[in-house]
């Protein structure tokens, strides 16, 4: 996803660039190994972004997967009806905000903390061992990485054991049958998962900081502390609020694997989120009209969202992304 | 430099191009299966039989009744010699995850493995117009498997009056089961032995033994006792909330009561007998009887927790737990294995834990829509194969002097080693028993010559099946097999209720999701509440269900009932 969208805004900026058809193609023939870099990812996009829209068709009729288009039974906005005024779809509106948020939140602070910290390390050695321990649970399967967590959080687990032994609780907790811990989990979850992975991207933007720079501050007798917040951090703006933006625009996929493997009948009033919502009403029950329903209704709300985000961006003063 | 550069990106363009081509031609080939070629080869030598010509065809069966080693039926003795005969083979792809996505993704694409069992989601295939209609195909090329079935034809035809799927075991005549496969209330039996043999009757009674050997020894193995756990995960949630039935002395007929009276379906989840059973599981809570984590651990834990010999007592039906127990019983201890109660709420209650005889229609194995009509001949005539009766007895007592042995009196048994020989896992993956003892078609019973279908049910086995450990249990009972202590199963001419078809986007169809979904949500704080609180915890509850349209699932289940009793009972006069 981020691959896809750094490419995507080299090319805007190329197209920006150019002013006049002359131009344009001047710079086309100049940079073609990059567009042509770019051709399949655009038919990518074309083939599972665009073509699938002819699918919300789905979403106002009962469709039938044996009938033909011309078959199926029109029901209108039946399905949105049921959504939104099923009790429970409130609950789990509010646990996919809550759950995305937190991950948002902490997802940003982690990674670029780490690719901060990473970045000043001087042992080369010592930076490799750290970066590769701390990114090579992304490759973990969440079914391997919620087997894991569950088992830490189990009653005997060692979690459990280590706050037995330091006298923090006095009688040992089932973490996972607490509906309100589960937010907390699943936050801490994702990030002991996703922050080295996630802070490669921003030790790349690191790495295109000028060096000059550093060194003009040293000479000016600023700390180090003051070079990470002075020159560091803003060095990495851009990368940060375009990677904002999108997330944003992401707002209501939270995520689905670890709230589905993690979820039971005890924590479900926290744990459930839209996409679990829709495999246990829409596809487990063959009813896809729905699941599409959902998903148009998750469609509309990221656009706001990103909408929302990059013009406020932009209003700040700080460059959107398009 | 930069032509260079070029070249190697066009390679790589060029490279991509070919994957993506690739893949292309690969779903245009799976959408007709790779029986497409061979149907082309067919059409040449049309004259020949497809048995003797010598080819070989084979076909993709995706079984989704349970997890399992993904095989071709030919690497198995069995398949070997069914593929000799009617040259054809399977490869048999099994179940990993949840039946209804995975098949849920079959019918969104519309991609069917050509011969498939979909389990739970067989009506939603059907409804879909997944699977061929058999009715004409059975009667013009398959006559052992019309003669096998013949007495159930009408219950296997849907509203439409066709057939889609042939289900596993065909009743010819009832044989009482040795052993257990259906639910039962289980205590290790080295807490049977170490209280000297009580024989809990009442869910009263099971509790207090767990009680009782609880309190004295809170470790087993070092690791604390375990008094009670339950088996809560995913769609396996019934193994709690089946319960209360079977406490009120009924057979597992799914969502419903069945009155035998009337034959009116009721549900029982917001009932009393319900309510006594949670106040139960409350109560045993309390006294930290109660696994705490029976509503967070899965299937694979809940095994695990089962074999490592902590638990005292659980419910579950022994298919479901299989795994675990048979790990128990293979070891060299006997007194770390479980036995099976038939508890009840009150001493008068007769226990229904034995299925009654009934034919069940679906899951069943079916031929997919798409499927050219020179394979479904063929998969027809292979299944006909199988339903003779001399295939039968391959499939159940295997072949004569090798696994089994036939007396003077005609009478079939099997010796000590072959007994061993043949409940051993790697004998029976490599024979072929694991693959074709079920699932196929396949009849229940006796056969004509008064040998019992299924060997364990053939006094001759079973009297042979049992060792030292387990005589010691049978005696102390007084008892000839482990399913002495269980009642006879009445008649129940519609069992089982669950086979009723639900309507894929019906009321019914969303209750029992809505259910399934307040029980998982409710149960467990019912349960862990303090006892004070049952009753609040209780009536919320209730006041939930009551909001559920569980009219429309009772209405479902009576008409289903009642058409099928009156179909057998039609038939059999």
């Amino acid at each position: 996803m981020q691959s896809e969208s750094t490419i995507k805004t080299k090319t805007m900026s190329q197209a920006d660039d150019n002013k006049g058809l002359k131009g344009f193609f001047k710079k086309c023939k100049q940079q073609q190994a990059l567009l042509w870099m770019t051709v399949p990812f655009v038919i990518w996009v074309f083939i599972f972004k665009y073509l699938p829209v002819w699918g919300w068709s789905m979403a106002f009729q009962d469709y039938k997967p044996a009938l033909s288009f011309s078959d199926q039974e029109w029901v209108g906005f039946k399905h949105f009806l049921f959504l939104f005024t099923d009790d429970r779809f409130l609950g789990v509106l509010r646990n996919t905000l809550a759950q995305s948020l937190i991950n948002l939140v902490l997802g940003f602070i982690t990674a670029i903390t780490l690719a901060v910290l990473i970045n000043e390390l001087s042992n080369m050695k010592f930076k490799r061992v750290v970066q590769t321990i701390s990114y090579l649970p992304h490759f973990l399967s969440w079914v391997v990485a919620a087997a894991l967590v569950s088992s830490v959080l189990s009653i005997e687990g060692i979690f459990n054991e280590i706050l037995m032994g330091l006298g923090l609780i006095d009688k040992e907790i089932l973490w996972l049958g607490v509906g309100e811990y589960f937010w907390g989990i699943l936050g801490a979850a994702e990030t002991w998962k996703n922050v080295g992975w996630n802070a490669i991207i921003y030790l790349a933007a690191i790495s295109m900081i000028d060096q000059e720079q550093y060194e003009a501050a040293k000479i000016d007798g600023a700390s180090r502390i003051q070079r990470i917040l002075h020159i560091t951090i803003p060095g990495m703006k851009s990368v940060i609020i375009v990677l904002l933006i999108m997330n944003i625009g992401y707002i209501l996929e939270a995520g689905f694997e670890p709230q589905y493997l993690l979820g039971n009948g005890q924590n479900v009033e926290y744990s459930e989120n839209i996409d679990v919502f829709v495999i246990k009403y829409g596809i487990s029950m063959f009813n896809f009209s729905l699941a599409t329903a959902a998903g148009m209704f998750k469609t509309v709300i990221s656009f706001i969202f990103l909408i929302a985000a990059n013009s406020l961006s932009k209003k700040m003063g700080q460059g959107g992304l398009y | 430099m930069g032509w260079k550069k070029n070249t190697w990106l066009l390679s790589l363009l060029a490279a991509l191009l070919l994957l993506l081509a690739a893949c292309s031609d690969d779903s245009e080939e799976t959408g007709s299966t790779d029986s497409g070629d061979d149907s082309s080869e067919e059409s040449s030598n049309e004259e020949n039989d497809s048995g003797d010509d010598g080819e070989v065809y084979t076909y993709d069966f995706f079984d989704a009744s349970g997890p399992g080693e993904d095989i071709n039926t030919a690497e198995t003795t069995l398949g070997k010699m069914f593929e000799e005969e009617t040259g054809v083979n399977f490869d048999i792809e099994h179940i990993v995850g949840d039946v209804n996505q995975k098949i849920g993704t079959m019918i969104a694409s519309g991609e069917y493995p050509t011969l498939l069992n979909a389990e739970q989601s067989t009506d939603a295939v059907i409804d879909a117009g997944g699977f061929v209609a058999l009715n004409d195909l059975i009667k013009e090329h398959a006559p052992n498997l019309y003669k096998m079935y013949e007495p159930y034809w009408e219950l296997m035809k849907r509203d439409d009056g066709n057939i889609y799927v042939i289900s596993s075991g065909a009743p010819h005549g009832y044989r009482k089961p040795a052993n257990l496969n259906q639910g039962a209330w289980w205590i290790k039996r080295d807490v049977l032995k170490e209280l000297g043999y009580p024989e809990p009757k009442t869910l009263e009674d099971y509790f207090n033994i767990i009680e009782e050997y609880t309190v004295e020894n809170p470790q087993i193995d070092g690791a604390e006792t375990i008094g009670f756990t339950a088996l809560t995960h995913d769609w396996r949630f019934f193994a709690l909330s089946n319960q209360p039935m079977h406490l009120a002395g009924y057979p597992n007929d799914g969502g419903a009561l069945i009155d035998m009276e009337t034959r009116e379906a009721e549900v029982y989840n917001d009932k009393e007998i319900t309510k006594n059973w949670l106040q139960k599981l409350n109560e045993v809570n309390d006294k930290g009887l109660f696994d705490q984590e029976a509503f967070t651990q899965n299937y694979d834990e809940y095994l695990a927790k089962i074999t490592s010999g902590r638990v005292v007592g659980f419910f579950d039906y022994r298919w479901q737990v299989g795994q675990a127990l048979d790990t128990l019983e293979e070891d060299d201890d006997p007194y770390n294995d479980y036995m099976g109660f038939p508890v009840v709420f009150d001493e008068d209650t007769k226990d229904q834990y034995l299925d009654p005889i009934g034919f069940t229609a679906s899951p069943g194995m079916g031929i997919t829509a798409g499927t050219p009509e020179e394979d479904q001949i063929r998969i027809i005539k292979y299944l006909d194969h199988i339903a003779k009766e001399e295939t039968q007895k391959l499939i159940t007592w295997g072949i004569e002097g090798e696994t089994y042995e036939v007396g003077e009196d005609g009478r079939y048994y099997r010796t000590e080693e072959q007994i061993d020989e043949t409940s051993s896992t790697e004998f029976r993956d490599e024979f072929g028993f694991s693959y074709f003892e079920w699932g196929w078609p396949r009849m229940n019973g006796e056969y004509e010559d008064g040998n019992a279908v299924e060997p364990p049910k053939q006094e001759e086995v079973a009297s042979l099946m049992y060792d030292e450990g387990d005589k010691e249990f049978l005696d102390a009972y007084e008892i000839d097999t482990f399913t002495g202590l269980f009642s006879e199963p009445d008649e129940r001419p519609w069992y089982p209720a669950y086979d009723a078809p639900i309507e894929t986007g019906s009321e019914a169809q969303l209750y029992e999701q809505q259910l399934d979904d307040l029980m998982k949500r409710k149960f467990p704080e019912i349960i862990f509440a303090d006892p004070g609180e049952f009753n609040a915890q209780w009536t919320s509850f209730k006041d939930e269900f009551s909001g559920l349209p569980f009219a429309a699932y009772e209405e479902v289940i009576t008409n289903f009932v009642q058409n099928k009793a009156a179909l057998v009972e039609g038939s059999a006069e």
